[in-house]
């Protein structure tokens, strides 16, 4: 049905193993070993002008393909138009250097800026579109902009034979030489890959993978999905525009020929061949992607058809690609953040935020803490619910019970801002928070659990924890890729907050495993941790029992009653009456959309509507 | 950290083997050798690969019938091939191999904004190219290339063609010259209008419409109501296909029977489905000769062998251009008397009389285009066939 998100689902659920140590390091020295390879091959004997122009072109893809990966690799937004922010930086390049003689260095940001620009103006439209139809427009973008530069607007790009006479570089001395343009491109590269590895490990870099990983939770536990998928498309973007760039004064002369949509589809390749999301991966596919064409040459006519053969076999037998993503692990993210000087932080301070509400809401324990007013919510005539009413006391555990379809869950999606509904409010601590956005009732301190659980599969246990924190830190892109002291301290504070969450739940050994191999039932403890870090005041548990047994059932209800303890209140969702019995101070009971009874459990077992629509008589 | 000490070691270790193997380079082999290396650039791969086979097969026989006469400077001439796979980066790192691969002199390549970075890559090496099938006009008029050539036709030169054979051959006193405002379609138009001049200036002629219709439109009866008035004897019409398929075929129906030349992208099968038969039988057009139709020495040589070793002939113009473009080099070579760049590129310039190549005498203007590009009058005939115009 939808390609796209099939494709993803298969790379991403292909076995992988999590980082571990042995791993990583074997990682590092192939790194070293590119770089140093990188670094000299151009002063090797063996290799002349053609093969450093070969090296070149490796870098141009590799750079593309780095861009490529942001959108692709991170955030899994198939963009098959990528090539369209390519040729806007090297047009911009060529026509403000051919008609005003500005620098090539110069027009290197405003390359990247252009690019990004553009990116925004043309994705803010489109960006909520989802899978496939997203992929369909980027084409459609890629096309644009060929033909536009094809058709000259205002005689500007000069039609199809494109624009020449693009002026050299120059640092200090004119770049001229294949060896110059070498190492100005691959100076580049290196600062891109370092500055984006450090966006992967950071709040950025893991907002786009839960996105990537579940849409609807992240943005459950309070990531603004449309915020980072634009920012991913723009940095892409930019990122491309700074190759466009390079490309344009390296060629001297550009022409809408170098802006295919085969380009855009040879940068897909790279992307996928590499590995989705990892950085030397994309390197490295952009090397095999280039090199391999040019070794095949004297067997031209089969060569595109090895190459098709050897990417078809990859994705059969190896779909993660050559060298998938290794996530990092619980210490690995640490010691990235001790760098030189440590600010140790201290242990307080993560849980210093929740305590802070205690007092507060303990002495406005009078007023309810969420308020359901007169909800109304139909889909296409049938009707979900209707003047559904309800309060979850403060500091207290309400359960919500009734058959299926009831429409509890949908109560639920109302509450977290996945619906809107249709008349009525939600007033959570007396304030409407109806016409908000689900990231932004996250950070007013609702998180939630899925009744099919939801999580971030090929993230590890800990990344998946840490995203309840996202909207508890405010570090963005630049704070993230310069890492400046404000964002390591938010950094380190999310870490051990996250860690403890994880120890809340009994899964501290699990911590640096990848979510995908953890049982069932440990599952459903990584959501309740998830939702336990985004520090909420309210957590909304859809169904937390299903597929438990009897003893993780009594865990778990120790669990939610350990937590009302500490100040949180609990609204849950529980088809087991046992554990709702064990644990709920107040039952609310639905019945096609409305509330029919609401009660301690004890009254609700008696009451004849209840037991008619719902729980049955015992005779029976 | 523990890595540091180790990285250090490691790095220093690949530096060390890194400069002692730059120390051990040698300068590469250069034109020393028995035979004159002459690279052809073409796509060989891509969406043009046939015209890169056919300029492949073109040169090599171009190369024999050379090689079999005594060769170039008393050695064998050797062909190499980089392909450009029709593609402009593709195209910068096919000239960076030849450029590597000590060519004397290059030949390529197929398509303007593909010869385009490579014609600036040969330009800094310092290296002769000639192209065979780059026929924007910028290529030569935007800026000075002192090493670049073509031995086939700029997108005007037709324009030359039309004039002359307007007026001397067919004796047209009126003529109407219509184009689309496209680069290429003005471009053909303004040449044949200054080809015009000096006839107008002798009286024995007049151009009595010169207009640009709109392209994509397909009512076009206006413009053709306009052309009936000033009753011209011939139409020359230098834009597409498209168009032109709907103007003659509204023109005819309007009652307006001159002759009608299309330039050489006006006319082709889809002109005569669009026109329909009974009206296209009989359009002129303006164009390259094939290889079937040129009959110079040379041409009967080439044709002969080329039939012997692949069979069939070139069924495109362009790839006996390439072999034109071998014959050139070669042509200066030997005037130079040296494979100094420079020296062939004077040569080329000044001193080609008595060059000649498949499709004729080899003679380049300043600038470095073709003199005189042989142009023939074709004609669709009753079958809708393209066949050379015998008036």
């Amino acid at each position: 049905m939808n390609i796209s998100s099939g494709i993803l689902r298969r790379i991403l659920q292909a076995p992988g193993d999590p980082g571990k140590g042995g791993d990583t390091r074997g990682r590092r020295i192939i790194g070293i070993v590119a770089a140093a390879f990188f670094m000299f091959f151009p002063l090797l004997p063996f290799v002349d002008n053609y093969w450093i122009d070969v090296g070149f072109y490796v870098g141009i893809y590799a750079l593309l393909g780095l861009s490529l990966n942001i959108v692709l690799g991170e955030v899994g937004l198939f963009d098959l138009g990528h090539t369209a922010f390519y040729a806007i930086g090297a047009y911009v390049t060529a026509i403000l250097n051919t008609r005003f003689q500005i620098p090539i260095l110069f027009l290197l940001p405003v390359s990247a800026v252009a690019a990004g620009l553009f990116a925004w103006l043309v994705t803010t439209p489109v960006i909520h579109l989802k899978g496939d139809y997203l992929c369909i427009v980027t084409i459609g973008i890629g096309e644009i902009v060929r033909l536009s530069m094809i058709n000259n607007p205002l005689g500007l790009t000069g039609g199809p034979n494109g624009i020449n006479g693009i002026d050299n570089p120059r640092f200090f001395v004119p770049i001229l030489s294949s060896r110059q343009f070498y190492y100005l491109l691959w100076a580049i590269i290196g600062i891109s890959a370092f500055l984006l590895t450090r966006l992967q490990r950071s709040r950025v870099g893991r907002a786009w993978n839960y996105i990537r990983e579940d849409e609807t939770a992240a943005k459950a536990l309070g990531v603004n999905v449309r915020h980072y998928k634009l920012s991913a498309f723009v940095l892409g973007a930019a990122l491309a525009g700074v190759a466009g760039n390079i490309y344009a004064s390296k060629q001297m002369s550009i022409s809408p020929e170098s802006f295919t949509f085969m380009e855009s589809s040879l940068l897909f390749c790279i992307v996928l061949l590499g590995g989705l999301g990892s950085i030397p991966g994309t390197v490295l596919g952009a090397l095999v992607v280039t090199v391999f064409p040019e070794l095949f040459r004297p067997f031209a006519k089969y060569r595109l058809m090895f190459f098709g053969l050897a990417l078809l076999l990859m994705m059969i037998f190896k779909p993660a690609g050559i060298l998938p993503r290794l996530r990092d692990s619980g210490d690995r993210l640490r010691k990235t953040l001790e760098g030189k000087k440590t600010r140790k932080s201290h242990p307080e301070s993560g849980s210093a935020q929740t305590s802070a509400g205690l007092p507060e809401s303990a002495q406005a324990n009078g007023k309810p803490l969420l308020r359901l007013e007169d909800l109304d919510l139909s889909f296409g005539g049938v009707t979900a619910v209707s003047g559904m009413e309800l309060e979850v006391a403060k500091g207290g555990i309400t359960a919500l019970i009734g058959p299926n379809g009831a429409g509890k869950t949908t109560v639920f999606n109302i509450i977290t801002g996945i619906y809107k509904p249709m008349n009525g409010r939600v007033l959570l601590r007396g304030e409407d928070i109806s016409s908000k956005l689900p990231h932004q009732i996250a950070k007013a301190g609702v998180a939630r659990t899925f009744q099919n659980i939801r999580i971030f599969p090929s993230l590890t246990c800990l990344e998946n924890v840490l995203c309840g924190q996202h909207s508890r830190g405010r570090a963005g892109l630049a704070a993230s890729m310069l890492r400046v002291p404000g964002q390591r301290d938010e950094e380190s504070r999310m870490l051990e907050k996250a860690q403890a969450c994880l120890a809340r739940v009994g899964l501290s050994d699990s911590a640096d495993s990848l979510a995908a191999a953890l049982p069932y039932g440990k599952r459903r403890y990584l959501e309740i941790a998830r939702a336990l870090a985004a520090e909420p005041e309210l957590i909304v548990l859809d169904e937390p029992s299903s597929g438990l047994n009897d003893a993780e059932t009594t865990e778990l209800s120790v669990l939610l009653k350990s937590l009302v303890e500490e100040g949180l209140s609990v609204f849950l969702i529980e088809h087991d009456m046992n554990l709702v019995d064990m644990v709920s101070d107040h039952v609310v009971v639905m019945q096609s959309g409305k509330k029919i009874a609401e009660g301690p459990m004890c009254e609700m077992r008696r009451n004849p509507k209840v037991i008619e629509a719902y729980l049955g008589s015992e005779e029976d | 950290m523990r890595m540091t000490t180790k990285k250090a070691g490691l790095v220093l270790g690949i530096c060390c083997v890194a400069l002692f193997l730059a120390l051990l380079a040698g300068c590469g082999g250069g034109q020393s050798g028995k035979t004159v290396k002459i690279a052809l650039q073409a796509p060989i791969t891509g969406d043009y690969a046939y015209e890169g086979q056919m300029a492949k097969q073109s040169v090599e026989v171009a190369a024999e019938l050379i090689n079999k006469a005594g060769g170039l400077l008393g050695k064998q001439v050797e062909i190499l091939i980089v392909d450009d796979a029709s593609n402009p980066k593709d195209s910068a790192l096919a000239a960076q191999k030849a450029v590597s691969q000590k060519a004397a002199a290059v030949i390529g390549s197929y398509g303007s904004s593909v010869t385009e970075p490579a014609a600036d890559i040969y330009e800094k090496n310092k290296i002769v190219s000639v192209g065979y099938g780059c026929t924007a006009v910028r290529l030569t008029m935007d800026r000075e290339r002192k090493y670049f050539f073509r031995t086939c036709g700029r997108d005007d030169a037709q324009g030359l063609f039309f004039g002359k054979y307007a007026v001397e051959t067919m004796g047209a006193k009126r003529i109407a010259i219509m184009h689309d405002n496209s680069t290429f379609a003005k471009g053909v138009a303004d040449e044949a209008m200054k080809a015009l001049e000096p006839y107008v200036a002798q009286g024995k002629t007049e151009v009595v419409y010169f207009d640009a219709v709109t392209p994509k439109e397909k009512d076009f009866s206006a413009a053709v109501t306009k052309l009936r008035e000033t009753k011209p004897d011939v139409w020359y019409f230098t834009g597409y296909y498209p168009e032109a398929g709907l103007l003659i075929r509204q023109a005819r129906d309007a009652g307006l029977d001159c002759p009608f030349i299309g330039g050489n992208a006006a006319i082709n099968d889809d002109f005569v489905k669009i026109a329909g038969l009974d009206v296209a039988a009989g359009a002129l057009m303006t164009q390259e000769p094939l290889v079937t139709d040129v009959t110079t020495d040379i041409a009967s040589q080439f044709k002969a062998l080329y039939a012997e070793k692949f069979k069939e002939l070139p069924s495109s113009p362009w790839p006996v251009y390439a072999a034109d473009a071998l014959y050139a080099i070669a042509g200066a070579i030997d005037k130079a008397g040296k494979l100094d760049s420079d020296a062939i590129a004077e040569a080329m310039r000044g001193r080609m009389e008595g060059v000649q190549g498949v499709t004729g005498a080899l003679l380049f203007t300043d600038r470095g285009d073709r003199r005189d590009v042989p142009y023939k009058m074709y004609k669709v005939d009753p079958e809708g066939k393209l066949v050379v115009a015998g008036l």
